[in-house]
């Protein structure tokens, strides 16, 4: 077991599936920041892994896989914003519509795009070429862990950089948060809420797909039906621990990643295999406790209006 | 009256799209000229006989329970979705408990049942426990731990309670009574009348009680039954005690009516009983006895989707995505009602629309 938590391996692999975590989270926390409880995530997610291995296997290209991928996100997400900001629907039902959309057209899709159930894959379906980083390559030990990771996973860091650095210090930015905030002071003080909402649910919803294509395409190419196994439940409890700290994020993503990562090494381990089934959403519960405990201890919770 | 109204039409067009979505989706993938074939087989399927009937009860069952259960916890303006996972705890409860309680078949079936409604409860109440201690939404600590519940019932089941003579199957042991069948050679048996008295009480207790009074009082406005004495903590956590009973009681039945056993993976997961149960009780908000008409049309959905997909061979996953056209509707229709009633008074009656606690993040 100390062999398993030590090795590169298993290290290398866990930043690799806390990307598509860290994506969804951050499409997520845009949404919720700028107002819209976007409970959608993880029937977003389960099209874009669809969509991700049916363009990359159509075009033989991973690049078209991500594109296709980022647009069937921006999709599904344009769809709640239509129905949620414009038409004023209840947010809390179209989401849970849309899970259950994604739950019951993705094996359709997959009968009708391929003529299979289950799942789905094949050579043509290409992967999300991995990257050798030079310079830490050659570290012993880190540059296992740190070079040699799929691309989006190095485009995930330079994201949660970003939507700090947007969300902090931009006005844009900064409108984002006071429609969150406060609609109604907010459109008083000349900030175009509808937009603003508009924009932070399409730009989250291609972070959701780029979730969702390092899912499906960024270690085995392949789809399978109910895929996403809750990460769109759990992106959204990692979104409403960080609170106001969207940096917070990227340490969460990987403390989420590590359980699903070692639970798939327990056999090899000699334990339960059916652990693997428990281990991430127990962990995931502990995680979210002590992430409280935490935060507790840093700001002092203040009356809630 | 005039909300009333407006959110049928809403409701009946929707039913409509999606109708007209489904018959597209199947002529895509079978062909248009398989459209008339698959509406026999849709009515073969659901109605077309005595063992249709029979199966499409028999699915209305657990969905008009769970919808029981999701419909307690969003009238005191709960939004918990964890009736799935309740649902599981129930059916791995007695699917465990029955084969060791001893007794006469009846006092097995009640025990059982018992069993399975404290299981229920069990599940319920850690979903409220961890949604405190975590102080993140019972929405999303709900939909998590679906996952675990599924996740625990397979371990539990092959490493704990599994019957040691069934080969490849991961099932518990077979029960020693089961729920009478009502009508011989059909899945048609006395859960159903179980279910339909656990909804006339549901009804009773909601409209003719005090208990029923304080739980509308209190989805309708959660301070001022605060002010007037209910602690929110402790009515919240009845609620989701009563909520999970309801749900575990529908799993008991589904393994002391249909299975006979508990076999991994047959409850849980995306085509669970609960989601359809969950639909309902968004579906039918105001009117506690339409509940039972409301299961039986969503269980023919499926019961017919079924005999499509035996004759046409499109997946009966369709259902969900009908239901899911249906329910955007529905949203649709919430929000327009709750903007009315915002609007002026007389708006409507229409439950209140409960919204998740997000001051971390927005305050």
């Amino acid at each position: 077991m100390i062999d398993l938590l030590t090795s590169a391996m298993i290290w290398g692999r866990t930043l690799d599936a806390g990307t598509s975590l860290l994506l969804v989270a951050l499409g997520g926390y845009l949404c919720v920041r700028s107002g819209v409880f976007n409970i959608a995530l993880e029937g977003t997610m389960i099209f874009s892994c669809f969509a991700a291995v049916a363009c990359s296997f159509w075009a033989v290209n991973w690049g078209f896989g991500v594109l296709g991928a980022v647009a069937t996100g921006v999709a599904v997400t344009g769809v709640l914003a239509v129905l949620c900001v414009y038409l004023r629907a209840d947010v809390l039902l179209v989401g849970l519509a849309l899970n259950l959309f994604g739950m019951g057209a993705t094996p359709l899709l997959l009968q009708g795009a391929f003529d299979i159930r289950g799942g789905f894959t094949s050579p043509e379906v290409r992967p999300i070429p991995h990257l050798d980083v030079p310079g830490i390559e050659a570290v012993p030990w880190l540059g296992d862990v740190v070079s040699g990771r799929s691309l989006l996973t190095y485009l995930a860091w330079l994201l949660t950089a970003a939507v700090t650095i947007w969300l902090g210090h931009t006005r844009s930015g900064m409108a984002l948060r006071a429609a969150g905030l406060r609609e109604e002071i907010a459109a008083a003080s000349g900030v175009p809420v509808r937009r603003i909402r508009t924009t932070a649910l399409l730009v989250g919803g291609a972070l959701v797909g780029l979730g969702g294509a390092q899912l499906a395409l960024g270690d085995v190419a392949q789809f399978s039906e109910g895929m996403t196994s809750g990460r769109g439940f759990v992106a959204l409890a990692m979104v409403l621990i960080a609170a106001r700290r969207v940096w917070t994020l990227l340490p969460l993503s990987i403390g989420f990643a590590v359980f699903d990562v070692v639970g798939l090494s327990l056999q090899s381990e000699g334990l339960w295999s059916e652990l693997t089934y428990v281990l991430p959403y127990a962990a995931a519960l502990v995680i979210l406790l002590l992430a409280r405990l935490w935060s507790k201890r840093r700001l002092p919770v203040t009356a809630s209006a | 009256m005039s909300v009333d109204r407006r959110a049928t039409r809403i409701m009946a067009l929707a039913l409509l799209i999606g109708l007209g979505m489904a018959g597209a989706i199947i002529a895509a993938v079978g062909g248009g000229a398989s459209l008339p074939a698959a509406a026999a087989a849709f009515a073969e399927g659901a109605y077309g006989s005595g063992a249709a009937w029979g199966a499409t009860v028999a699915t209305a069952v657990p969905v008009l329970l769970t919808g029981i259960s999701a419909s307690i916890a969003f009238r005191a303006g709960v939004f918990n979705l964890g009736q799935p996972g309740m649902f599981v705890a129930g059916a791995v409860a007695a699917g465990a408990a029955a084969p060791m309680l001893a007794g006469p078949p009846v006092l097995n079936v009640v025990s059982t049942l018992v069993v399975a409604m404290a299981a229920g409860a069990l599940w319920a109440a850690l979903i409220t426990a961890f949604s405190r201690l975590t102080a993140v939404d019972v929405l999303v600590i709900s939909l998590i731990m679906n996952y675990l519940a599924d996740g625990l019932a397979t371990l539990l089941t092959t490493r704990v309670f599994r019957d040691p003579t069934a080969l490849g199957v991961v099932e518990t042991r077979l029960v020693p009574a089961r729920l009478p069948l009502l009508v011989e050679q059909s899945s048609f048996h006395a859960g159903a009348l179980l279910a339909a008295a656990v909804c006339v009480l549901y009804w009773w207790i909601l409209n003719h009680t005090s208990p029923g009074h304080r739980l509308r009082l209190y989805g309708h406005n959660p301070d001022f039954a605060a002010a007037s004495g209910t602690s929110r903590r402790r009515y919240e956590m009845h609620i989701a005690l009563a909520a999970g009973a309801v749900s575990g009681l529908a799993g008991g039945i589904q393994v002391l009516g249909v299975f006979l056993r508990y076999i991994d993976g047959s409850i849980g997961g995306s085509s669970s009983a609960a989601w359809t149960g969950m639909i309902l009780a968004i579906l039918a908000p105001l009117a506690s006895l339409l509940l039972i008409p409301g299961a039986l049309f969503l269980a023919s959905l499926q019961t017919g989707l079924l005999g499509v997909e035996r004759e046409i061979g499109v997946s009966s996953r369709l259902s969900l995505v009908v239901q899911a056209v249906v329910m955007i509707a529905v949203a649709y229709g919430r929000g327009r009602a709750l903007r009315a009633q915002r609007a002026g008074p007389g708006g409507g009656d229409s439950a209140p629309a409960p919204q998740p606690r997000t001051e971390g993040v927005t305050s």
